[in-house]
């Protein structure tokens, strides 16, 4: 059987270290305004901070931001700001990551997930992870709490974007097609969006289960298997 | 656009670089593809007169044109060829003298070699005429600043095991301020292609031959440790090429840095760079900035001491007060990898020092994966290489095994390792 977990959210509470590396990029870059001046909420976007289209018009539509970051990166072209905006902050998310106590990181991962993982992996079950989270910032979670070799694969925003630089987040098919060209199958998707995950599993003909990070795992995992 | 590397997770661990290679190898390749494989001389003229070893060349049929002067006399008549690689269509100006270290023959041994040379030296620059032969001109500050670098490295390995000795503070200041004079000679040279001649040089001399004595009192003292001993003299600078030099030293100096900047130069391999940059910020007009050489790895030369605060990696005759006056440090060094060097002194480093830069000659990681994935290793973070960081492309081989460093043939760098196999095959008798 294969088990792919969503990240964010569902096997680990991310949102401290998004948000975090946000405010270490505002900080970075100079800019005299809060994170959520710049990206604002948007309710059905959970956790997830990264979205090119909220990036773009949060830090660039604003003149004196724009003019900050273009002075910052001596860039103006949009695309690649917004690109040098998510690296930047895609290292100060790494970096929070690791300068958190381990105690404060394991306290952000999903309920028993670890003893869970042991089972699975115990019962040769294939681990691993979709996410639209880059791949770099999931698994230096996974490293920092010491579970990373539990996952056989990890795809994220990276291997999530085409050649031409398009993200093709869930529910889209591209998806399922990185999955299969990476010969990896999913019979279960473990997802905390009942409405993008379960599309997003649907599509990829897997079964869909819902849990969070405030989920038992080994509950669920008896449940499963 | 220069990154602050302070709030940034410097060295991103092996089982990270591992998992995400493919993530990580890609942002390494778009860093590399910026970097150039064949450096260039500002002054094209010179470009022809260099060896890919990094000396200074003259052609054979260039011999008869030039002037008959003490700098021809000791480069073109030295019958011993130690100065010299003589090869059939041109003489290769830095023989098995300027890689003392290299030799197969004792601490004190080279310690007069490299004395002797100096002084001699520095002796002939000071009667350097107005229009030498710019290709030995610029050979001769070559070797003296080979020298005053090994020197350099040596006083602060022995300081550091044996204490500074006293009232010598003023005596390693006036060692800095030949230092400053021959790189200020060197890069000024190699940028306008122009020699100013100075008369100071010969006032130096006496200082050296203090330090000389100093080095015959403590080599002895120092065969207590073995690897400290072994490396006291150290063989090869793996950035000792006078194009990158200099067009490193041309990228930081033209760079805006505040009044309160400490440049930090790494030894061994960045000990030079601070000097360069500050002479090329000489040469064009800027004041000069504080510099500071450090050492992070004295547990690899068998002291017993273990770095965990700033002052026991810094130049013993830094007084560490200063750092305090600082509030942006740069750090230099010849090539990055894991990033594990810079994650450690930047986190040494007080927090009043706010923005810490980085700038490195050379870096290649995509043919490093079992370094960068062996244990404890790690590969550096790609965002503090951004633009401006790095110049050109590193010699290192392509690794096979986490066993190793080494390429199959055993090479680690391949620069480093034709010049050994150079001196290996012209001077079989000093080199094991």
């Amino acid at each position: 059987m294969n088990i792919v977990f969503d990240f964010d959210g569902t096997i680990a509470n991310s949102t401290p270290y998004h948000r975090a590396g946000w405010e270490s990029t505002i900080k970075e870059l100079g800019l005299n305004y809060e994170l959520d001046q710049l990206l604002p909420y948007e309710p059905n976007l959970k956790e997830r901070f990264d979205s090119y289209r909220r990036i773009k018009k949060g830090f660039l539509e604003k003149v004196d931001v724009k003019y900050k970051i273009c002075s910052y990166f001596q860039i103006e072209d949009e695309d690649v700001l917004v690109n040098k905006i998510m690296s930047l902050k895609e290292s100060l998310t790494i970096s929070k990551i690791f300068q958190e106590s381990l105690t404060n990181t394991l306290g952000n991962v999903g309920v028993n997930l670890i003893a869970s993982l042991n089972t699975l992996k115990s019962q040769n079950t294939l681990v691993g992870i979709i996410s639209s989270t880059r791949e770099t910032i999931i698994s230096s979670f996974l490293h920092k709490c010491g579970i990373l070799d539990f996952f056989d694969f990890i795809i994220g925003e990276e291997s999530l974007t085409n050649p031409y630089g398009t993200l093709f987040d869930k529910p889209s098919p591209y998806t399922k097609s990185v999955l299969n060209s990476t010969n990896k199958a999913m019979d279960i998707y473990v997802g905390d969006n009942e409405r993008i995950d379960k599309k997003f599993a649907q599509t990829c003909e897997a079964k869909f289960v819902y849990a969070d990070y405030k989920t038992d795992f080994l509950i669920l995992m008896d449940k499963l298997i | 656009m220069m990154v602050n590397i302070r709030p940034h997770k410097i060295n991103i661990p092996s089982k990270v670089i591992e998992k995400c290679w493919r993530v990580y190898s890609q942002k390494y390749k778009e860093i590399e593809s910026r970097l150039s494989n064949s450096p260039t001389f500002p002054i094209k003229s010179l470009q022809k007169n260099l060896h890919y070893t990094g000396a200074f060349q003259l052609q054979v049929s260039q011999l008869s044109k030039l002037p008959q002067d003490s700098l021809t006399d000791c480069f073109v008549s030295d019958h011993t060829t130690r100065l010299t690689i003589r090869l059939r269509t041109k003489i290769i100006l830095r023989g098995i003298d300027y890689f003392v270290g290299i030799q197969n023959n004792s601490n004190a041994e080279k310690l007069e070699i490299i004395f002797s040379r100096l002084i001699e030296f520095i002796g002939i620059l000071d009667q350097v005429q107005l229009s030498p032969d710019k290709v030995l001109y610029l050979s001769l500050l070559d070797y003296i600043r080979n020298y005053l670098m090994i020197v350099l490295y040596a006083i602060h390995q022995s300081a550091r095991e044996l204490g500074v000795p006293k009232n010598f503070y003023r005596h390693y200041e006036v060692f800095l301020e030949l230092v400053k004079h021959i790189e200020e000679g060197y890069i000024s040279t190699l940028l306008t292609n122009e020699i100013t001649p100075q008369k100071v040089y010969l006032t130096f001399i006496p200082h050296l031959f203090l330090f000389r004595e100093y080095f015959r009192r403590t080599i002895p003292a120092l065969n207590s440790n073995n690897k400290l001993s072994l490396d006291l003299f150290r063989r090869i600078r793996e950035c000792d090429n006078p194009i990158k030099i200099l067009n490193f030293a041309k990228s930081v100096g033209n760079e805006y840095f505040p009044r309160k900047t400490l440049l930090i130069g790494l030894e061994y391999g960045g000990i030079e760079l601070p000097f360069a940059v500050n002479a090329y910020r000489k040469a064009i007009g800027k004041s000069n900035l504080g510099i500071v050489t450090v050492n992070l790895s004295s547990y690899s030369v068998g002291s017993n001491r273990y770095i965990d605060s700033i002052e026991d990696a810094l130049s013993p005759f830094f007084l560490p007060n200063n750092l305090e006056e600082c509030d942006t440090a740069v750090i230099l060094d010849d090539s990055i990898t894991t990033g594990r060097t810079l994650e450690y002194l930047s986190r040494l480093l007080p927090q009043k020092i706010e923005n810490i830069y980085f700038r490195c000659v050379s870096f290649t990681n995509t043919n490093r994966y079992h370094h960068l994935t062996r244990f404890e290793h790690g590969g550096v973070n790609p965002v503090i290489l951004d633009t401006a960081s790095v110049l050109y492309k590193s010699n290192f081989a392509q690794t096979y095994t986490r066993r190793s460093y080494t390429n199959r043939q055993g090479v680690f760098d391949k620069k480093k390792n034709r010049i050994i196999k150079m001196l290996k095959d012209y001077y079989p008798k000093f080199v094991n």
